[in-house]
C-alpha cells in the first residue's frame, strides 16, 4: 500500500495543497537592429521618436554600426528614414 | 544610350563616362545573369547593348510578402512622391513602371524600368532619376525593398579624367651606358572630375565628409548635417564607359580616397557651382580592375 493511498480511509492524510509562489514572466520585447545603408550618409539618421512629458521632441539615432529598436517599430522607422532619403536595412 | 555621343573612325572614339561610388571594399557587382539572389546588382547581369544602362549596378529589388496592395514612395534630393495603391492581383511590371513614371521624383517613363512577371520585381531608375530611395508600404502584409550599395557620382562639368601616373627609377651600372633595369617606385591611379550637382551627396564626396540626416520635428526643420572629418574616408568607385566595339568598359578599384582641394565659385549667373573631386586608389595594383567587354552574353 502506498503512503498516499486513502481509498481505505487509512494511511497518512493527503499532503496539504502546495501553493506555488506566483511568478510573472514577461516576454522580452523583440528587437531588431537597423543600420544606415547609404555610402554618403556615413554617420546615421536622426528620427523623431515622440515627445517627453514636457512636450519636448525626442529623437532616435540610427547609426551605420546598427541601432537596436523594437521590432514592431522597425517598419515605421524605415519609412521615416526613407522620407529623408536614407535607406535603413535590418541587420541579419 | 543615355550618356554622350560616340564617333567611331579607325578606333578613334569620343564619349563620356559615368562614375558610381559605394563604401570602401564594396565588390564589383557580378557580371553574370546567373548570379541573381546574391548582390542586388547582379540580378540584371551586364547589359552589353548599353554600358550606361544602370540595371547592373543600381537596381531595387521589390519583394511582396502577403500584401494584397501596396504603394511605392520615391525620395530624391529632398523631394517625396508616392504612387496610388497598386493591387497585387494581376499586377504587371508595366503597371508598376507606369505608376512610378508618373511620380514627380522620377519624371517620366524614360527614367524607370521594371522587370519581373511577379514578385520580386526589379526596379531601375535611370538618368536624372538615379540616386533616390525607394520604399513600399503593403496592405495586409509587407513589401521589402532591397537597395544597391552603389550610388551615382552624378553630373560633371567636363566629364571624368582617368590617370595612371608612374614614377620610375633607372638602375644603371658603371660598366654600361644604358640602363640595366627600370623599376616603378610609385604609381598614382586617379579619377578626377568637377561634380556639378549641388547636393548633399556631392558635398560629402568633395569634402571628405560624413552626413547625418535629421528629420524635421514640430519645432525644428529637417536637414543634412554634413560633418567634415580628418579621418580619411575610403570609397569603392567604378567608372563605366564604352569602347570602340560598342561594348562597355569598366574601371574599378575597391579602395579610393578623395582628398583633392576644393574651391567653389558662387556666381549669380556666369557659371554653375562645381565641386572638384580626385579619387586616388589606396589598394594593391592587382586589385584595380579594367574590364574591356568584347561580346554580349551568349
Amino acid at each position: 500500500m502506498s503512503d498516499n493511498d486513502t481509498a481505505t480511509g487509512e494511511g497518512k492524510p493527503s499532503a496539504p495543497e502546495r501553493v506555488l509562489p506566483s511568478v510573472s514572466v514577461e516576454a522580452e520585447p523583440k528587437t531588431v537592429v537597423l543600420k544606415v545603408d547609404s555610402p554618403f550618409y556615413m554617420t546615421g539618421a536622426v528620427l523623431p521618436d515622440g515627445e517627453d512629458e514636457h512636450g519636448n521632441a525626442l529623437t532616435l539615432t540610427v547609426t551605420r554600426d546598427g541601432t537596436e529598436v523594437p521590432a514592431d517599430r522597425a517598419d515605421e522607422l524605415i519609412e521615416a528614414a526613407a522620407a529623408l532619403g536614407v535607406n535603413l536595412t535590418r541587420s541579419e | 544610350m543615355a550618356i554622350g555621343d560616340l564617333y567611331n573612325a579607325s578606333n578613334v572614339i569620343v564619349g563620356q563616362a559615368a562614375a558610381y561610388f559605394a563604401n570602401g571594399g564594396t565588390a564589383l557587382p557580378s557580371l553574370s545573369t546567373l548570379a541573381a539572389g546574391g548582390l542586388l546588382g547582379s540580378t540584371g547581369g551586364w547589359n552589353g547593348a548599353d554600358p550606361f544602362d544602370p540595371t547592373w549596378i543600381l537596381p531595387f529589388l521589390v519583394t511582396n510578402s502577403g500584401s494584397t496592395a501596396f504603394t511605392m514612395t520615391y525620395v530624391r534630393d529632398g523631394k517625396t512622391a508616392t504612387t496610388a495603391s497598386l493591387t497585387v492581383a494581376g499586377l504587371t511590371a508595366a503597371a508598376i513602371a507606369t505608376a512610378l513614371a508618373g511620380l514627380s521624383t522620377v519624371g517620366g517613363a524614360g527614367n524607370v524600368t521594371v522587370t519581373g512577371a511577379a514578385s520580386p520585381w526589379t526596379v531601375v531608375m535611370k538618368g536624372p532619376a538615379e540616386g533616390g530611395v525607394l520604399t513600399a508600404t503593403g496592405t495586409g502584409g509587407t513589401v521589402a525593398v532591397l537597395t544597391s550599395p552603389w550610388l551615382p557620382c552624378g553630373a560633371t562639368d567636363q566629364g571624368w579624367q582617368f590617370g595612371a601616373n608612374k614614377s620610375t627609377q633607372t638602375i644603371g651600372i658603371e660598366e654600361q651606358s644604358t640602363p640595366v633595369a627600370t623599376t616603378v617606385t610609385s604609381q598614382a591611379v586617379s579619377l578626377a572630375a568637377s561634380l556639378s550637382e549641388d547636393i548633399t551627396r556631392t558635398l560629402t564626396l568633395a569634402l571628405n565628409a560624413t552626413a547625418q540626416a535629421v528629420a524635421p520635428t514640430t519645432a525644428s526643420p529637417g536637414f543634412d548635417n554634413v560633418q567634415l572629418t580628418d579621418n580619411v574616408l575610403q570609397y569603392a568607385v567604378v567608372l563605366v564607359t564604352q569602347n570602340p566595339e560598342g561594348f562597355g568598359r569598366i574601371i574599378y578599384a575597391p579602395a579610393w580616397t578623395q582628398l583633392s582641394n576644393v574651391s567653389v565659385n558662387f556666381r549669380r549667373a556666369t557659371e554653375k557651382r562645381m565641386f572638384p573631386v580626385g579619387f586616388q586608389t589606396v589598394c594593391q595594383t592587382n586589385l584595380i580592375q579594367l574590364l574591356n567587354f568584347t561580346a554580349a552574353h551568349s
